[in-house]
């Protein structure tokens, strides 16, 4: 209901916005003007007064017939490229006078001689703009009505590092960057195949984003392909800074807290994915790339466990899932409880809580928020608070939710601990996206516990459960396989069972082509030559 | 719009109409460790023993001061019903009583011989009271048992109640009961019951009412199980002690875990723990129309000491001890046996055995029945295998002997 009325007034909205942008397209699509002193002034018009756009001018003046310039932004291009481009245009243009006054010859032969890779013609104002914003240095020559840009972007550039968020003992240490090139390019050498497909859109009429589809074709659910495509070219907005908004944009069940899709700064995750049979979504700017279609336990698996032993793997991987629960529920039960279920307390635990409680100033549930909330300031604190002064955090912090608050009176001691070890639980889990839904949740809950206790928590469970099996991503339903039961989903799930088990791809989220690996692979042991392999002499 | 008002005005009922109505916060509790019951229909006088949390934990909570507060607080309140004397209980005690941590009930020994159907309805009909409280009864009023201290354990209920559970597990002379299991053996068809029972042995020590008693090494009186109550039906009409009621753990399959202290042919003593012990008693019907009871044990153990002089490396001389063995176990059997004979109450089950065995039978004698146990024969039959002599083989005495 909440859904049908959100749906209500935003499409109105969406209604007005696309009849601007539909006329604001149409102006900009003219073609270049052959002149060359007019199509500068449109530029200059343009970008005037930016400081770091350059127009050079080349064979005398602009006017001449035979008249070239060459238009970049600063910052933008690599130098040394430019230094071989300037190198290329004077000697090319050097070389024949006869045919200096045809504007086309000179074009085809600045595309033979050109020292690029990367050489495109344009022939409307409107892309002669984006090019040149996007990083390319723009031929643009008198009376010829279309111009050469040539791809040359560099600059400034973070370089691969070790990803902040997503860290692991054992893997690639390798993160995505802001550039989606060089992301693609991370993509790629992992997986060296023609199969690996990447679509380009372009979305946002300020930001002009580059956004990535990738895909491994016959692996992925061409549907799930399409649809993902659709989605993105449906997206009308003028900005796209981080693929948050594009996830926002385009996730199914946008009101549902829980994540729709996977947001991984890990290129062997999105590998990983991509040969699963998922597509990833690869957005300039952000070195944090998309996956589809995920379920909810995808959400407590990392990359790690494949790489680990599938012993180790599949008890984290139950950790993990404990943790949920703890980070969900253990303050909602200890308010549930101690001021209802008494009952279900062991009677010297009970007397020990019972006795911290004594001379608390606060019902249990205004504690454990108090408590709640605190922690949420000092963690909210930690991550925005200049470097310099980090440690001073860790000693406040120490203080608010600690001994001292307990000598203060103020809270008893069990919930300390409590709130703590649901904190710490928090952090086991390893997206983000997935441990901020249930902090929220977490909430909600507390304050059904206080009003109903276990009443009330299981009130509010049912409903969540319900909500998780009616959510889907890309068709895939969340809770797959246990929402509807796939027995042979099961070796990847909660178990991560060894790799020479796993021959199929996981069933849903796959196109046709499940065989992953031929049957058979257990390992054989030692063979004969090894049995009758000599002892050393000594 | 509409649904959005609905939505939202949901967990405003939700919030505003529970209210938090019968929330409680724990220091609000008093917990209660034991009760007693004294008195009778018409006049109880209930009494609790209520835990005070400050003195018991260490921690340095705000109230801090521990270690010289009392861990319990005694008081009681009288009525005309069990439930009316614990409604006034707020007349003069600033928390709600909860029972659902009541470790075990006390039932004077005048109330028991009165009756203690009324307790038994109040705890089956309100959810707070747990059936699964052990029962014990104690010679004297309850609320005097409840004033003592029990050390070292601080929580006197929850000392008794262990008291009650060690005796079970490693002696099995008194087996502990619970409400529920009380009331499942009084009503069937044998309709008896034993129920442990405490006295106060040694001298009355009045420091056992305050907690100077933990400064001290030894007391001098003690609170003890000394016997177990014969109940027929709810009322209690005897005690019986150790002979006969071992005799009766015997007979019902109650033993866990005990020592016997076993007589050789020169009087020399010897100490085997059983360590499990399986006794089938089944009832017979022999041709003239007399039942005979088959008393079936199959018994295990330990030779934990002995000052025999047989030779206990051969199969010949452990077989003399287990042989021993039998004879006592017997021997203890039918000493439960003549009681229940004696007293005509049927505190080994055999009732509802014959009912299930022989329903016909049963509808015959059913009327007559505690009476005609005068009629049951009893055959036993023992077997007692010692697993294990320990690390010593033969007796430490025979081996200054034979130096």
């Amino acid at each position: 209901m909440l859904g049908q009325w959100f749906k209500k007034v935003f499409s109105q909205q969406k209604q007005q916005s696309q009849d601007i942008e539909k006329s604001k397209k149409e102006q900009n699509a003219q073609s270049i003007n052959p002149s060359l002193p007019h199509t500068l002034l449109l530029l200059k018009d343009q970008f005037g007064q930016s400081p770091d756009f350059t127009v050079r001018t080349l064979s005398g003046q602009p006017a001449d017939p035979s008249g070239l310039a060459v238009c970049y932004f600063e910052g933008l291009i690599d130098q040394k490229l430019l230094t071989s481009l300037f190198e290329g245009l004077i000697h090319g243009g050097s070389d024949n006078t006869q045919s200096k006054t045809n504007p086309n010859q000179i074009a085809s032969r600045l595309l033979e001689s050109l020292p690029s890779g990367h050489i495109q013609i344009i022939r409307t104002e409107d892309q002669l703009l984006t090019e040149i914003l996007s990083g390319s240095a723009v031929i643009i020559m008198n009376n010829c009505p279309f111009s050469l840009a040539v791809m040359i972007s560099g600059g400034a550039r973070r370089s691969v590092e070790e990803p902040s968020s997503q860290t692991v003992v054992r893997g690639p240490k390798e993160g995505f960057t802001e550039d989606v090139t060089t992301n693609i390019a991370l993509v790629r050498r992992k997986i060296r195949s023609p199969k690996l497909k990447f679509e380009t859109h372009n979305i946002g009429q300020l930001t002009h984003t580059t956004v990535v589809i990738a895909y491994i074709q016959d692996v992925a659910n061409p549907d799930v392909v399409q649809e993902l495509t659709q989605r993105l070219q449906s997206i009308d907005t003028d900005s796209i800074l981080e693929s948050g908004y594009i996830e926002e944009f385009i996730q199914d069940s946008p009101l549902s807290p829980f994540p729709m899709m996977i947001d991984t700064e890990r290129p062997d995750t999105v590998a990983g994915g991509l040969l699963d049979g998922q597509v990833a979504v690869l957005v300039d700017g952000t070195p944090f790339a998309l996956i589809a279609p995920v379920t909810f336990f995808n959400f407590f698996q990392t990359p790690e466990d494949y790489y680990q032993r599938y012993d180790i793997s599949t008890f984290l991987r139950c950790l993990r899932l404990v943790a949920f629960l703890v980070s969900l529920l253990l303050p909602s039960l200890y308010i549930a409880l101690t001021t209802f279920q008494q009952e279900m307390i062991p009677t010297t635990l009970l007397i020990s809580l019972t006795a911290q409680r004594e001379g608390t100033p606060f019902p249990a549930l205004v504690e454990t928020l108090l408590m709640e909330i605190t922690f949420e300031v000092i963690r909210e604190a930690g991550i925005r608070m200049p470097r310099v002064i980090g440690p001073a955090i860790s000693i406040v912090g120490a203080l608010v939710i600690g001994q001292a608050a307990v000598e203060a009176g103020l809270v008893s001691g069990a919930i300390v601990i409590v709130v703590s070890f649901t904190a710490i639980s928090n952090f086991v889990i390893p997206y983000f996206s997935m441990s901020s839904a249930i902090r929220l949740l977490r909430f909600a809950l507390m304050f059904l516990a206080g009003f109903l206790g276990i009443f009330g928590i299981l009130a509010g469970l049912i409903p969540l459960l319900a909500h998780l099996l009616s959510l889907k991503s890309f068709g895939v339903d969340y809770l797959m396989p246990y929402g509807p039961f796939f027995k042979s989903n099961m070796k990847d799930l909660v178990i991560r069972a060894p790799w020479w088990a796993m021959k199929t791809r996981p069933n849903v989220k796959s196109g046709g082509n499940r065989i992953r690996q031929a049957p058979h692979q257990y390992p054989k042991g030692t063979s004969n030559r090894l049995d009758n392999m000599k002892e050393p002499e000594q | 719009m509409r649904c959005l008002r609905c939505i939202l005005l949901l967990p405003i009922l939700v919030l505003l109409g529970t209210g938090c109505g019968n929330r409680t916060e724990l220091n609000e509790l008093g917990i209660t460790a034991a009760t007693g019951f004294d008195g009778g229909t018409g006049n109880w006088t209930i009494t609790y023993q209520i835990i005070n949390p400050s003195a018991l934990s260490n921690s340095s909570g705000a109230s801090g001061a521990g270690g010289s507060q009392s861990p319990v607080h005694t008081f009681s309140t009288q009525g005309k019903t069990i439930r009316a004397a614990v409604a006034v209980s707020n007349l003069e005690n600033p928390r709600r009583l909860y029972f659902a941590h009541n470790n075990v009930v006390l039932i004077g020994k005048k109330t028991a011989e009165q009756g203690i159907d009324e307790i038994f309805d109040n705890y089956y009909r309100n959810p707070d009271a747990r059936e699964t409280v052990r029962v014990v009864i104690v010679e004297g009023e309850a609320r005097d048992f409840l004033k003592k201290l029990n050390p070292p354990e601080k929580i006197p209920g929850q000392a008794l109640s262990e008291i009650l559970q060690k005796n079970t597990q490693f002696v099995s002379f008194y087996p502990s009961i619970t409400m529920h299991e009380l009331a499942l053996k009084i009503t069937s068809d044998s309709e008896a019951a034993g129920v442990p029972t405490l006295a106060l042995r040694g001298e009355e020590d009045v420091k056992m009412n305050s907690t100077d008693i933990f400064n001290q090494t030894s007391t001098k009186g003690k609170v003890k199980v000394s016997g177990l109550s014969v109940f027929r039906k709810t009322k209690m009409i005897d005690v019986i002690h150790q002979k006969e009621s071992l005799g009766i753990s015997w007979l019902t399959n109650q033993i866990d875990l005990t020592t016997l202290s076993t007589l050789d042919s020169q009087s020399k003593q010897s100490a085997i723990l059983i360590r499990k012990a399986k006794v089938k008693v089944s009832p017979i019907l022999n041709k003239d129309n007399n039942f005979t009871l088959m008393v079936n044990a199959k018994v295990s153990g330990e030779l934990l000491a002995t000052l025999s002089k047989e030779d206990i490396t051969s199969l010949y001389g452990l077989d003399k001890l287990q042989t021993q063995a039998e004879e006592l176990i017997e021997a203890q059997m039918r000493e439960g046996w003549k009681y229940v004979q004696r007293m005509n109450i049927d505190l080994i089950g055999i009732a509802d055995k014959i009912h299930r065995k022989y329903p016909k039978e049963w509808k015959k004698i059913k009327k007559s029945w505690p009476g005609e146990l005068a009629n049951v024969n009893l055959q036993i039959h023992v077997d007692v295998n010692i697993k294990r002599v320990g690390l010593l083989q033969n007796s430490f005495v025979d081996l200054l002997k034979s130096e």
